[in-house]
C-alpha cells in the first residue's frame, strides 16, 4: 500500500539526495515484504500419503502432555504391530468437530479424538462411523462409564476437580463451596467453558445449587457469585500450570490428569474431587465416516483399549484406564484418582450438553467478561 | 481505426501482467468474502446448521449490550493503538528521515523486527515480560496493574498491539517526513524561528496528513487484531476478532460469526475510504496550500 500523501515535492537539483532516498525507500519496501511474508506464514493441518506399501493414518490429538504420551506409548507400538504410519495433527475437540462438520471425510482425518462428549453430536450427524465389535474386541471389557453404544468406547477417563496449592490452602478444599472462601479473594482460577473442565464446572455448580439441564439459572448465579474470588479463566492446562506455579492463584479447577502431571513435576499441589459430586468424562477415538482406512483405524482404537497400553498411558499422562483388565501399580493408584473414587462420579448428559453448549457458552462469556 | 485498435491492444497488454494477482485476489479474497457475506444473512439453526435468510444476526449484534460492548472494545483498542503508535512512531520516523545513516539502520532493524516475527512468538515474548514476576512488572512497579503484571489486562493488550503495528505508522510517517521540502525548514530558521518553533509551526503541520494516514492504517489493522488479544488478553478480555473465532470454531455459529466479520470489514473499508480520500486530497495541494 503506497502512501500518496506527499507534502512537498523535492526541488530539482537535489537529485542525488532523491536517488539516495529512493534506494532507501526500496530497501524499506523489501524489508516490509519480507516481514509480511514471514509473519504471514502458518502451519497447515494435515499431511497426506506415505511410503509405498505402508499406510498412513491421520489422527487428531490434543497437543501438550496428552499428545506426548500418545507418541510415547501408543503410536510406536501401533506402527510396529501393523506396519503402518500414524500422523498426529493437533486439534482440540471443538475445532475437530467443526472441521468434520464443514468437510466430513474430505477433512482428511481417519481418526478424531474427542474429550468433551462431542462423539454424541458427531454420531447423530453420522460424521463418525460405528465400530465393528469383531474388529475391536477390547471394547467388550470396558467400564460402564466408558461405553458409547455402537461407537468406540472411551480409552481413558478424566475427571474435573480442584487443584490447590498445598502450602497456601489449608485446610484442603473438600467441596465446590470452598472456592467461595473469602480468604481466597482474587486467587481462584476456572477453566474456560470451551474446555471440557469448564463446561463441567458450570454443570456441577448448577447441579449442586438445585438446577437442571433445562434450568441453568442456579449455575449462572453461582458463577456470578464466584466473581470476587475469580482471578482468571484459562483455556488450557499450560496457562493454568503457569498461574498456579508462579503463585498468581491458589486454587484452580481442572482435570485429574493435569493434577497428576503437576505432582510428577514436583509441584506442591493437591487434587480433590469435591464431595458434593463431580463429573467423569471419557477420551474417545472415533473412526471418521467415509475414511478409506477404517479397518486400520479400528485397530488403533482396539490397541488404545488394551490393558497394558492403558496402564502405560496412565503412567505417562495421568488418565484413568477404562479396561477392567488394566491394573494400576500401587504407587500409581495412589497419585491417580482411583477407579472406585471415579465410579461415584456422574457423567454429563451428552445430548443435553450438545444441545445447549452454545447457549451456555454465550451466558458464561457474558458473566466472566471483564 | 487501426490506431484505435492498437491503443485498445496496448490497454489490454497493460492489464495482462496484473491478471495473475487479480485472479489470486478473486479466488482467495473476493469469493470467500462473498460467501461470508451471504452466510451472515443465514439463520443459525443449531451448531453448524444453517437455515433460510434473515437479518437476525445483525440485529442481535447491534442490540445485545454484550456484543455491542465487544465491538466497542475493539474500536477503543484500535483507537488507543492508533494514538499510541503516533506518539511513539513520530520521533522514530523523524530520526529515520533526518538522522545519521547508522541511526537509520539501527532504527529500521528495531522497528521492522516485530513484522518479521511470528505473532505467536512475539506475543509469548510479551507474556514473559508481562508475567507476575516478569521484567515489566518489576520495572513498572506501581504503574503495573496490581501484583499480576500486565497479563490479562487491557493495558497489556494495548502495549503489545502497538508494538506490532508501530512499523505501519513509522513507514507512513517516514514517507511523508522524507519528502518534506528541507528548504522550508531552512527558511523558517533564517527568518528567526527557533528549532522548536520551526518544528511546531512548519514540520508538524506539514506532516499532519501522514499522522492521520498512519493512524487510520493502524486503526483499520488493529480492529481485527486476533493473536495478541487472544494470548495476552486471555478469555476474559474479548474483542470482536476473538469472538468471531469463538463463534465459528467452538460454537459453530457461522452466521453470527460472519455477521461480526462483515461489520469488521465494513469498519475497515470505511476507514480505508477516509484514508484514500485524505491521501488524494493532500497529495498535491496540502503543502502549497499552507505555503500560499
Amino acid at each position: 500500500m503506497a502512501l500518496r500523501s506527499g507534502s512537498a515535492v523535492p526541488p530539482t537539483g537535489a537529485r542525488r539526495a532523491a536517488d539516495r532516498r529512493r534506494s532507501a525507500g526500496a530497501g524499506l519496501a523489501a524489508l516490509l515484504a519480507v516481514g509480511l511474508a514471514a509473519s504471514g506464514c502458518t502451519s497447515s493441518g494435515t499431511a497426506s500419503g506415505g511410503d509405498e506399501g505402508t499406510r498412513t493414518l491421520i489422527v487428531t490429538s490434543f497437543g501438550g502432555s496428552f499428545e506426548t504420551a500418545q507418541k510415547q506409548v501408543l503410536i510406536p507400538e501401533f506402527e510396529k504391530r501393523y506396519n503402518a504410519k500414524v500422523e498426529l495433527t493437533t486439534l482440540l475437540s471443538g475445532p475437530a468437530l467443526a472441521k468434520l462438520k464443514a468437510q466430513g471425510a474430505n477433512s482428511g482425518f481417519d481418526v478424531v479424538q474427542f474429550s468433551g462428549g462431542q462423539e454424541v453430536e458427531a454420531g447423530t450427524l453420522n460424521l463418525i462411523a460405528p465400530v465393528d465389535a469383531a474388529a475391536v474386541p477390547n471394547a467388550a471389557s470396558v467400564v460402564e462409564q466408558a461405553k458409547r453404544g455402537q461407537y468406540a468406547p472411551a480409552f481413558a477417563l478424566n475427571s474435573t476437580g480442584i487443584i490447590y496449592n498445598t502450602e497456601k490452602v489449608t485446610p484442603a478444599p473438600t467441596s465446590w463451596n470452598d472456592l467461595y472462601d473469602t480468604r481466597y479473594k482474587g486467587r481462584v482460577g476456572l477453566p474456560d467453558i470451551s474446555n471440557t473442565s469448564g463446561l463441567n464446572t458450570l454443570y456441577m455448580l448448577n447441579q449442586i445449587n438445585g438446577g437442571s439441564g433445562t434450568n441453568m439459572k442456579p449455575g449462572y448465579d453461582a458463577v456470578r457469585r464466584l466473581m470476587p474470588n475469580l482471578h482468571s479463566v484459562y483455556r488450557d492446562g499450560a496457562t493454568m500450570t503457569q498461574l498456579l506455579g508462579d503463585g498468581t492463584i491458589d486454587m484452580a479447577v481442572f482435570d485429574s490428569g493435569y493434577a497428576y502431571l503437576l505432582r510428577q513435576q514436583g509441584q506442591k499441589v493437591g487434587f480433590v474431587l469435591p464431595k458434593d459430586g463431580s463429573l467423569v468424562y471419557g477420551l474417545t477415538m472415533n473412526v471418521v465416516a467415509g475414511s478409506k482406512n477404517a479397518d486400520l483405524a479400528q485397530k488403533l482404537i482396539d490397541l488404545a483399549l488394551e490393558p497394558q497400553i492403558q496402564v502405560e498411558f496412565a503412567k505417562a499422562a495421568g488418565y484413568v484406564p477404562t479396561n477392567t483388565g488394566a491394573t494400576l501399580p500401587d504407587d500409581l493408584a495412589q497419585t491417580l484418582p482411583v477407579r472406585s473414587e471415579i465410579e461415584r462420579l456422574s457423567v454429563a448428559d451428552g445430548a443435553v450438553v450438545s444441545a445447549n453448549r452454545a447457549a451456555w457458552t454465550e451466558e458464561w462469556n457474558k458473566i466472566v467478561a471483564k | 481505426m487501426t490506431a484505435g485498435r492498437t491503443r485498445g491492444g496496448a490497454r489490454r497488454a497493460a492489464w495482462l501482467p496484473l491478471a495473475p494477482v487479480l485472479t489470486l485476489y478473486a479466488i482467495q479474497f473476493v469469493v470467500p468474502m462473498a460467501l461470508v457475506a451471504v452466510t451472515s444473512f443465514r439463520r443459525h439453526e443449531s451448531a453448524g446448521q444453517m437455515g433460510g435468510f434473515t437479518t437476525d444476526n445483525f440485529t442481535k449484534i447491534l442490540q445485545d449490550p454484550y456484543y455491542l460492548g465487544m465491538l466497542g472494545r475493539s474500536l477503543l483498542l484500535a483507537g488507543e493503538t492508533a494514538v499510541l503508535t503516533a506518539v511513539l512512531g513520530y520521533p522514530i520516523a523523524y530520526a529515520l528521515a533526518r538522522g545519521p545513516r547508522w541511526l537509520k539502520v539501527v532504527l529500521l532493524v528495531v522497528v521492522m523486527v516485530p513484522l518479521m516475527t511470528s505473532s505467536v512468538v512475539r506475543s509469548f515474548g510479551w507474556m514473559v515480560l508481562f508475567a507476575r514476576d516478569g521484567l515489566f512488572s518489576t520495572l513498572a512497579g506501581p504503574l503495573g496493574d496490581g501484583p499480576a503484571g500486565l497479563m490479562y489486562t487491557s493495558t497489556g493488550v494495548l502495549v503489545a498491539t502497538a508494538h506490532v503495528l508501530l512499523p505501519f505508522m513509522v513507514l507512513t510517517l517516514y514517507g511523508v517526513l522524507d519528502r518534506l521540502n528541507p528548504t522550508l525548514v531552512h527558511a523558517s530558521m533564517n527568518l528567526g524561528a527557533s528549532r522548536t518553533g520551526t518544528f511546531f509551526r512548519i514540520t508538524l503541520p506539514l506532516s499532519m496528513n501522514g499522522v492521520v494516514a498512519g493512524m487510520l492504517l493502524v486503526f483499520a489493522t488493529a480492529t481485527s487484531a486476533f493473536v495478541t488479544p487472544q494470548l495476552i488478553g486471555g478469555t476474559r478480555y474479548r474483542v470482536a476478532a476473538t469472538e468471531i473465532y469463538e463463534q465459528s470454531i467452538n460454537l459453530l455459529n457461522w452466521p453470527l460469526a460472519s455477521a461480526m466479520a462483515v461489520l469488521l470489514v465494513a469498519i475497515a473499508l470505511l476507514t480505508m475510504a477516509v484514508y484514500t480520500r485524505l491521501s488524494r486530497d493532500t497529495g498535491g495541494s496540502g503543502a502549497t496550500g499552507i505555503i500560499g
